[in-house]
């Protein structure tokens, strides 16, 4: 699971220009990668069938 | 690690927990790694991801197993609970102080976890609720309802959202 995803862009307007360096930092891990499927499954299913405080 | 220094020095209150916490490392922004030295050295992991509603994040430990999985069931049995109970409570503030706006969910894999998460918010309410807004989830997994959570509450919780407030 990559945590830091790394990619070049160039500048359009200086086709010689070196190109740059965007370090894109995940914050979130996704639904799909977390460690823990079937506790999210649960929590998903508990909270969508919550009454919440302030509804 | 030196934001788990400067957590830790800047805890005024003496009577949080007795217990001081393992020290953890954030290989992610959303996850986090401990290592629990009781009786043998087991790899504790803390992953906060998002649920899809109302904007909260799930909260979910277990042990960290070789092959990169995870066991959130079994028990350690590792003579250390309060202390890993303790250190998963500095990395919530730790990440609740970064994202004050989130809330988080978390219940036990099992009751009698549950009802040990929900005996330690009891027993440390008073400490817990002048930096949390802790609600509890009262029902079932298919029929439940949040009230604010109160320590001389007789019905059982059995899940528990709790959002910064200071």
């Amino acid at each position: 699971m990559p945590l830091i995803k790394k990619s070049s862009t160039k500048n359009p307007s200086k086709k010689s220009a070196s190109s740059a360096t965007v370090v894109v930092v995940k914050t979130r891990i996704s639904a799909k990668d977390t460690l823990f499927p079937e506790k999210l499954a649960r929590a998903k299913k508990i909270l969508s069938n919550t009454k919440f405080l302030n509804a | 690690m030196q934001l788990y220094t400067i957590l830790f020095s800047n805890t005024t209150s003496r009577d949080f927990m007795t217990y001081h916490p393992y020290p953890y490392k954030r290989p992610h922004a959303a996850r986090y790694t401990f290592v629990s030295a009781g009786k043998r050295k087991v790899e504790k992991v803390v992953d906060f991801v998002p649920i899809g509603i109302n904007g909260i994040m799930n909260l979910a430990f277990g042990n960290l197993l070789p092959d990169g999985t995870v066991d959130d069931k079994v028990s350690s049995n590792n003579g250390d609970i309060l202390k890993v109970l303790t250190t998963v409570v500095y990395i919530l503030k730790d990440y609740t102080a970064e994202y004050p706006q989130i809330e988080i969910f978390f219940t036990g894999s099992t009751n009698e976890r549950t009802r040990l998460y929900t005996r330690i918010i009891k027993t440390y309410f008073s400490t817990f609720n002048k930096e949390f807004r802790i609600t509890g989830l009262i029902g079932s997994d298919v029929d439940s309802a949040e009230v604010l959570f109160d320590p001389k509450f007789e019905l059982e919780y059995f899940a528990f959202l709790i959002k910064r407030i200071n």
